[in-house]
């Protein structure tokens, strides 16, 4: 199991908890988890060549995914994963 | 013990006394504090962060301290922007907030700036600075900030706040910046400003403080880590999290082939005016799919044409266009399941909700449109709208 921390305006927009957990070992699978409970919110995290989209930045344990890495990327069990976007109030 | 040196300012007794607490500390000692009394740090807006940044820098020496905003103080502000009184509600808040900081310490030169930040201004305000404090409140002006950090090799402790959330980072140069952690900002509509979503003055002020610690170790001297780090703090769950980047070396303005080496126009690199360039970053290609309002009234005309409206039930509630049903996002399966019609327009606030949707409808095999502008384009047209009566609360 992985915990999924996502970025409160889209855990808002689709009703969703702002932390869940899911079984995934990579983030397609992390995607298709996350779309299977909440329809489309795929396509609000991720283009359809594979990727995550670029206003996103997503860290897996504390480390950020990098651009070149793809949606195959592992996910080691019980790690932690945040999607940010970033917010722009000063 | 206090060496005399023509660059550094002159030390009096009155800054003995008034630095010893900080300059007992092993990492700033005497030549600490005369690295700050040297340094010329630029706060970018005088805000909520700006406010909390400003008045720890300017208490702890930094000798030149720069405001630059072109805004004047509004009784709004007053919740978290500490630097200002109501006595100075309609004083351009660089005026305000320089006379806060000089009778908080008259050793510091504060410079006022009373100017809106732009390409055309930039350069010369940043390259008379050593560090540049971010406390702006909008995309384009961030992206500019990172750009002109960059290009000058400046570094930037860089924050931003909205509700009860909170994002610091420093960028140092060579090591990362902010375009690598978020090469483009959020599709315009999808992320409030604090004037939408609100936002709790203290917690602004955490935020500043800590941009304020932040600066004050690079400015003495204490060696940062090599490696990029974005603190995260969730004032709801009183939580701070740490994450850790690297230089991108795709970074469109700092990797290793940059294509960005100069600055652009950043209202329109974040679609900062109007639905037509949404397309930058949105789901798909909103041309093809796009309605304005006119053809989204007309569409709404053909019986075979359901208006399926993304908003919550309360925002549902509140107004709708009329002949529209509500469904949340999380709901649209169950919808298309229970009905028949294969063709959707799909209408959310602003058209980004409302774009997704209807991407997603399209992959599914329906024929799905959506309105650009959303309700908010409708409403200004003046076109028929249904608002429920709404009754007083009950107490």
């Amino acid at each position: 199991m992985i915990t999924v921390h996502l970025p409160p305006d889209l855990a808002h927009e689709f009703g969703a908890e702002r932390i869940l957990t899911v079984e995934a070992h990579d983030c397609a699978e992390l995607l298709h988890s996350l779309n299977l409970r909440y329809p489309s919110m795929a396509s609000w995290l991720a283009t359809e060549d594979g990727r995550f989209r670029q206003h996103l930045s997503v860290f897996i344990s504390g480390q950020r995914l990098t651009a070149r890495e793809v949606l195959s990327t592992s996910i080691p069990d019980r790690s932690e994963v945040w999607i940010l976007r970033a917010i722009s109030g000063g | 013990m206090y060496p005399e040196d023509a660059n550094q300012p002159r030390w009096t007794a009155s800054m003995m006394a008034r630095y010893q607490r900080q300059m007992v500390l092993p990492q700033v000692g005497i030549e600490g504090q005369q690295r700050l009394l040297a340094s010329r740090v630029l706060i970018v807006g005088a805000g909520a962060l700006g406010s909390a940044a400003a008045t720890y820098l300017a208490a702890a020496g930094v000798g030149t301290l720069g405001l630059i905003d072109g805004d004047t103080v509004d009784i709004s502000n007053l919740h978290r922007q500490i630097l200002h009184d109501e006595s100075h509600i309609g004083v351009l808040k660089t005026r305000s907030g320089a006379q806060r900081l000089r009778a908080l310490n008259p050793d510091v030169h504060i410079e006022e700036h009373p100017e809106f930040l732009s390409a055309d201004n930039i350069i010369r305000l940043f390259s008379d600075y050593d560090l540049i404090v971010n406390g702006s409140d909008n995309f384009p002006t961030r992206y500019l900030v990172n750009d002109a950090s960059v290009l000058l090799h400046k570094p930037l402790v860089d924050a931003a706040i909205l509700k009860f959330e909170r994002q610091l980072a420093v960028f140092l140069p060579g090591l990362g910046c902010y375009r690598c952690l978020f090469p483009s900002p959020p599709p315009p509509g999808t992320v409030p400003d604090c004037a939408e979503a609100g936002i709790l003055g203290a917690v602004a002020g955490v935020l500043g403080s800590m941009q304020a610690v932040e600066a004050l170790k690079l400015l003495v001297g204490i060696v940062p880590s090599q490696q990029g780090n974005l603190l995260l703090y969730d004032a709801l769950s009183s939580s701070w999290h740490r994450m850790s980047f690297e230089r991108n070396p795709d970074c469109q303005i700092c990797g290793d082939r940059p294509t960005i080496t100069e600055l652009i126009d950043y209202e329109d690199f974040c679609g900062s005016r109007g639905p037509s360039t949404t397309t930058q970053t949105g789901p798909m290609n909103l041309s093809e799919f796009a309605m304005d309002t006119d053809q989204a009234a007309g569409l709404l005309k053909d019986p075979t044409v359901a208006g399926v409206d993304v908003r919550s039930p309360e925002e549902f509630r509140q107004g709708h266009i009329p002949g529209t049903q509500q469904c949340s996002m999380e709901n649209l399966d169950k919808w298309v399941g229970n009905n028949t019609t294969h063709r959707i327009l799909v209408i959310c606030a602003s058209g980004v909700r409302s774009a997704y949707a209807a991407q997603y409808l399209r992959s599914c095999g329906y024929e799905a449109w959506t309105l650009v502008g959303g309700t908010n384009a409708w409403n200004n047209t003046g076109k028929p709208w249904v608002q429920l009566e709404s009754r007083a609360p009950e107490f």
